[in-house]
């Protein structure tokens, strides 16, 4: 019999790492969101204080609601979108199709503030935008530094993700079946709404969740394009620690967030196994 | 099947909303105003020599370069083994699950996690510091590829090897490590990238001692008004161009993102 | 496992690649980013390096805030040495101990710095810059020059208007000023929440990016809340296209001290860094360069520069005394009311 070489052992190095800047940090952010805080001073204790103060507030809950909506918004938009993108990646016979991956997925490797840059010139009161529709006589739209802004960019920086799942899903897609159909007479679009969407409802609904807890999350986005207007969990996260350094409320605000994504990944995936079922 | 003109024009929308604010800082990178505004009153490559004339986002860079270069390297030393043992199974299926944890998790909350852990022990604005941030969603990232690109490769060559009496590791560096070689490289590269433009983690890391170029980005946005900025966020965008083609060239990078 | 071993070794090595040392006889200066370090390391940091020999490293911090948790994070192993910060922010400071209390025993150079900037600064660090809130407005896109905030008013200023709301001081300190023109008392603020209600609608950004000044220059808005010292500059840069207003509200000082950090490695250099930022001739650049009033009464800038500075008497005679120690503790209210309030009422 030949000599195993024992899993664990190989994965102990990655494990150690994982534990070192994983495990422990989130370990001091349970621990954090326990203390008391006085005007920035913290004093160690186990005390639910600041939850308390942050579960009787109504602006955490409206947060929050706003928080899920955007992110339900962008990454539902964001699927819309990347959809026919991984479909046409996904069949296309095009000598360009590397390339055309690429710019599929490069906004994921560049810096959100560079995207955000962009956005500003496009999007602004004097921006393109607006420089055109004034051209028609159209007023000038607010399409930045409000909810709409953050909004578009949103969208736009989850989307790479939606597209890198959607393609890893469409794999199950068998074109033998759609080519069946469209033999049996059925047109393009039966076709794809009777076949391709139904068979692709899994990478669909992975790729949704994906960009919504990106969205979630997201960060330089909102703090960037929203004008001061757009709180979200995260804004208030990065606001807690580095503004008012409110250290335990931003600490229990984090433990908060996570609880909430946590659910909500729970749930999408009962409800897949049940679709699945 | 080929694509129908409806996908490809739905899918061209697409590219066109994605692509938009990439085109746009291109084109204000090249604005000869002191304030970025658009369309500028005319172009220039003063921004560009600018950026040459920065000391302090040329030290970023450089921290940049070699942080990704030691991220990558750690990475894939300690990711490659869990993924192999993850793609052979010879771990249960859920460790897995368990090492791309962080990528589901705000980068937000890790950055201050890491902060409220690494500060007790001084290791805030500290090469090691930087390093174990980064880690923590490059690691994850390499396993995730490279367990995607080990499950492709053929198992009988290196069921064969070691029937023939190779010992494990022999059969690893000798069979596995060069038909994994394009996935390896791939993933290195993505691995570098992600760890170059990595800015929200960084944020609760920098200090006075070490900088990066992403959170120099960040702050420059956020406090001055010339186009050096656009300028900046194009030179990265060239260098993160480049890194993939190369890639591309060398072993079809795009073939194994499809896979992945 | 030879894996395990690199991956120690390698962990080992990054510990061992250099951050940048810190070198003896030098110091870390943490301040304001932008044209703040730019004018500063000239007319300030770097006369001192060529006289004294001591290099001084610039570490821009977007604000105060972020400085105090830089202070925070690095308590007991600073990596900064003097620190130029907003007067409340610095109180924190000094009272929680990560700054030094100075003497003048220690430092000469305090017998001439004014009273109103060694209030300022308690027993820690002294003011060593003054300012005031301004109002600034495009002069080549606005027809009709303000005179007064309450001219923002105006349905017809719809999206034309950038307001810095708190925790940015410049947001406390318009709270304040109006509050101060409507009832007498800078503290009495309720019917003023209730006017900035009303103009949240045509207001275009509460938090401008990259910061008020560029907004106005590239015509995004034509009014914005602003700091004399750099309003006054940028008018300069851009040939008058900026217009600074002493609005007739009035207005509010706002003061930067200069501290040691406590536990400063470069202790000796940091203390005749501070001597020197604080002698009359850097004060007097400073002040004629980027038109930030001198904190010492020694220092003689030229009087046109004087003139536009915080320290002119039309902006001396329009001054809301704001007490800060008090403002400090009213400043968390606030901040939750402009949010809930005020912003909320602003959909644009």
């Amino acid at each position: 019999m030949r000599r195993r070489l024992p899993g664990l052992l190989l994965c102990a190095p990655a494990a150690f790492v994982l534990g070192l800047c994983f495990v422990w940090p989130m370990l001091s952010l349970f621990r954090m969101s326990f203390y008391e805080g006085e005007g920035g001073t913290l004093i160690p204790a186990w005390s639910l204080a600041t939850f308390t103060r942050l579960a009787e507030d109504p602006f955490v809950r409206d947060v929050t609601l706003d928080s899920l909506g955007l992110a339900a918004f962008c990454a539902t938009m964001a699927v819309l979108l990347a959809y026919p993108m991984a479909l046409f990646l996904f069949r296309t016979t095009s000598r360009l199709r590397g390339l055309l991956a690429i710019a599929a997925v490069m906004p994921l490797l560049v810096s959100g503030t560079a995207r955000v840059i962009g956005w500003m010139a496009l999007l602004s009161d004097q921006g393109l935008i607006n420089q055109l529709l004034g051209a028609f006589g159209v007023p000038t739209q607010p399409l930045i530094n409000n909810w709409t802004g953050v909004r578009i960019g949103l969208t736009e920086s989850v989307m790479p993700y939606a597209i890198l799942a959607l393609i890893a899903g469409l794999g199950r897609l068998d074109r033998r079946v759609e080519a069946a159909a469209a033999s049996l007479g059925a047109g393009p679009l039966t076709t794809f709404w009777r076949i391709t969407v139904p068979m692709t409802l899994p990478a669909i609904s992975a790729a949704w969740l994906l960009a919504f807890v990106l969205g979630v999350s997201a960060f330089i986005t909102p703090k960037l394009m929203g004008g001061g207007r757009v709180f979200t969990l995260a804004t208030e996260i990065f606001d807690a620690a580095m503004e008012t350094l409110d250290w335990p409320a931003a600490a229990a605000l984090s433990v908060y967030a996570l609880l909430l994504l946590s659910l909500i990944v729970a749930a999408h995936a009962a409800l897949t196994r049940r679709a699945g079922a | 099947m080929r694509t129908g003109p409806f996908v490809t024009a739905l899918a061209a929308i697409g590219y066109a909303f994605l692509l938009a604010p990439l085109i746009f800082v291109i084109a204000v990178s090249f604005n000869a105003d002191a304030f970025l505004r658009f369309p500028p009153s005319g172009w220039s490559l003063r921004w560009y020599a600018a950026i040459l004339e920065n000391d302090g986002i040329l030290e970023a860079m450089r921290n940049s370069a070699i942080l990704a270069t030691l991220v990558t390297v750690l990475a894939l030393l300690t990711g490659l083994p869990m993924a192999w043992a993850i793609a052979r199974g010879r771990t249960p299926a859920w460790m897995l699950n368990v090492a791309t944890a962080p990528l589901l998790l705000p980068t937000l909350v890790i950055g201050l996690g890491l902060l409220l852990a690494l500060t007790p022990f001084r290791l805030v604005a500290t090469w090691p510091g930087l390093v174990l941030g980064h880690l923590v969603i490059v690691l994850p990232f390499v396993v995730r590829i490279m367990t995607t690109a080990l499950l492709a490769l053929p198992v009988h060559l290196e069921s064969a090897a070691a029937a023939m009496g190779a010992p494990p590791l022999t059969v690893f560096m000798r069979v596995t490590l060069p038909l994994a070689a394009p996935g390896t490289l791939a993933s290195a590269a993505l691995a570098f990238l992600l760890s170059f433009d990595e800015t929200v983690i960084s944020l609760f890391l920098v200090g006075p001692r070490l900088t990066t170029l992403p959170v120099e980005l960040f702050r420059y946005t956020q406090s001055r008004t010339d186009p050096l900025v656009a300028a900046l966020s194009v030179a990265l965008i060239a260098v993160t161009l480049l890194v993939v083609l190369a890639v591309e060239r060398l072993v079809g990078f795009t073939k194994t993102m499809g896979r992945s | 496992m030879r894996g395990t071993l690199a991956v120690g070794l390698l962990g080992l090595a990054c510990t061992i690649v250099p951050a940048r040392a810190q070198a003896p006889g030098q110091v870390v200066l943490m301040a304001y980013p932008g044209i703040f370090q730019d004018n500063y390391v000239d007319t300030v940091t770097r006369p001192f390096s060529q006289a004294s020999g001591t290099a001084v490293q610039y570490f821009p911090t977007t604000n105060s805030a972020q400085m105090l948790g830089t202070l925070r994070t690095q308590k007991g192993d600073p990596q900064v040495d003097v620190v130029i910060m907003d007067t409340t922010t610095a109180a924190a400071a000094c009272a929680e101990g990560l700054v030094e209390p100075l003497t003048e025993a220690e430092m000469p150079v305090l017998k001439d710095v004014h009273q109103i900037a060694r209030q300022a600064g308690g027993e820690c660090g002294p003011g060593v810059t003054f300012d005031h809130f301004v109002m600034t407005w495009n002069t080549q896109t606005v027809q009709t020059p303000p005179t007064a905030w309450r001219d923002l008013w105006n349905p017809a200023y719809r999206g034309r208007i950038s307001l810095s709301s708190p925790p940015d001081i410049q947001g406390l300190v318009l709270t304040a000023v109006l509050a101060h023109a409507e009832t007498g008392d800078w503290r009495n603020v309720n019917s003023t929440f209730q006017k900035l209600r009303e103009i949240a609608p045509l207001v275009q950004t509460f938090n401008p990016q990259p910061d008020s000044y560029t907004l106005v220059l590239n015509d995004q808005v034509g009014f914005a809340t602003g700091w004399n010292a750099r309003a006054q500059y940028y008018r300069d840069q851009s040939n008058g296209r900026l217009g600074v207003l002493l609005p007739a509200e009035g207005t509010g000082f706002q003061i930067n001290t200069i501290n040691v950090v406590k536990g400063s490695k470069n202790r000796a250099a940091a203390m005749a860094f501070v001597t020197y930022a604080l002698s009359p001739d850097a004060q007097a650049a400073f002040t004629n360069r980027m038109f930030y009033a001198p904190t010492n009464t020694q220092a003689r800038p030229s009087a046109e520069a004087l003139g536009r500075t915080a320290a002119a008497p039309e902006s001396m005679s329009k001054v809301v005394a704001i007490d800060w120690a008090e403002m400090v503790k009213l400043r968390e209210a606030w901040n939750q009311r402009w949010r809930r309030e005020v912003i909320a009422a602003g959909g644009r």
